[in-house]
């Protein structure tokens, strides 16, 4: 027996979900294995932030690597929540962009994360909520 | 400023953090994009088994092609957590023992529309990290 249904969100929604979290998960490829590593984000002018030291993450952002950044929000016990992914190219800040960072309210995760900061763009959106529905259909 | 430390979990811890929660997030390659969607999952022996409709997640078990799925819990107000990575080859089950084990363990997939296969994937290799307060 199932009870719910699966929603497609629009990207406005998709968008205002995004914002509203502060832990999310880059998804990359490292030697072509899928990789999923939670870091502490923010979203500024469009894009997604966040902190990161040697490592995947940095590697994939100095390679322009197309990455996915996925936020979500599941309660399994009532069978509700929802999934944002955003799929983009990840390139590291410098400079100036670097400078506009230090008055985000961005932490990294990791203790001793590093300095370096990468930023995905937001160009493809998609999120789905799982929504409880009074009646089983099966 | 840190209050708070890494640590790396063994393969043994790894596996036994997995089995304290039921929703995970599975990671996919499809032509060269990584893709993340959540699952609800459970562990059978060192696997992870998801019920999966047809789409990435479902052809890459079809294709035997990797897979990875991970699992954190993060608490915002100490900023402590942990996270583990698992990575292996997936397959569809079809043998009886492992759908019935799948069938006692009562899970379910997100998506309740349609008919759903049972994905497993090995643990071959497995990472977790944790940030412990200092």
């Amino acid at each position: 027996m199932s009870v719910g249904r699966l929603d497609e969100l629009d990207r406005d929604e998709c968008l205002r979900l995004l914002q509203a979290q502060e832990v999310g998960r880059v998804g990359l490829s490292i030697d072509a294995l899928p990789v999923v590593l939670p870091v502490h984000y923010v979203v500024s002018r469009g894009r997604i932030l966040f902190r990161t030291g040697e490592g995947g993450k940095l590697r994939a952002a100095l390679r322009n690597a197309v990455v996915c950044f996925e936020v979500d929000e599941v309660d399994a016990a009532r069978r509700e929540g929802w999934s944002v992914v955003v799929t983009g190219t990840a390139r590291e800040l410098g400079g100036a962009s670097a400078a506009e960072v230090e008055s985000l309210p961005l932490e990294p995760w990791m203790p001793a994360a590093g300095d370096h900061v990468v930023a995905i763009s937001v160009d493809l959106v998609s999120g789905r909520r799982l929504a409880r529905r009074p009646e089983a259909a099966c | 400023m840190d209050m708070t430390h890494l640590r790396f979990v063994s393969r043994e811890a790894s596996l036994t953090l997995l089995r304290t929660t039921t929703v995970g997030r599975v990671a996919v390659t499809v032509d060269g994009v990584p893709h993340v969607v959540p699952v609800n999952y459970r562990v059978l022996g060192e696997s992870i088994v998801f019920r999966s409709g047809t789409g990435t997640k479902l052809g890459t078990a079809v294709l035997g092609r990797p897979m990875s799925f991970q699992v954190d819990r993060v608490d915002e107000a100490t900023g402590t957590g942990w996270s583990v990575l698992v990575s292996g080859t997936s397959r569809v089950v079809d043998d009886e023992e492992t759908l019935a084990a799948v069938e006692v363990s009562d899970l379910r997939c997100f998506d309740p529309s349609g008919k759903h296969a049972v994905v497993q994937l090995d643990a071959l290799l497995v990472s977790g990290r944790e940030i412990a307060a200092s």
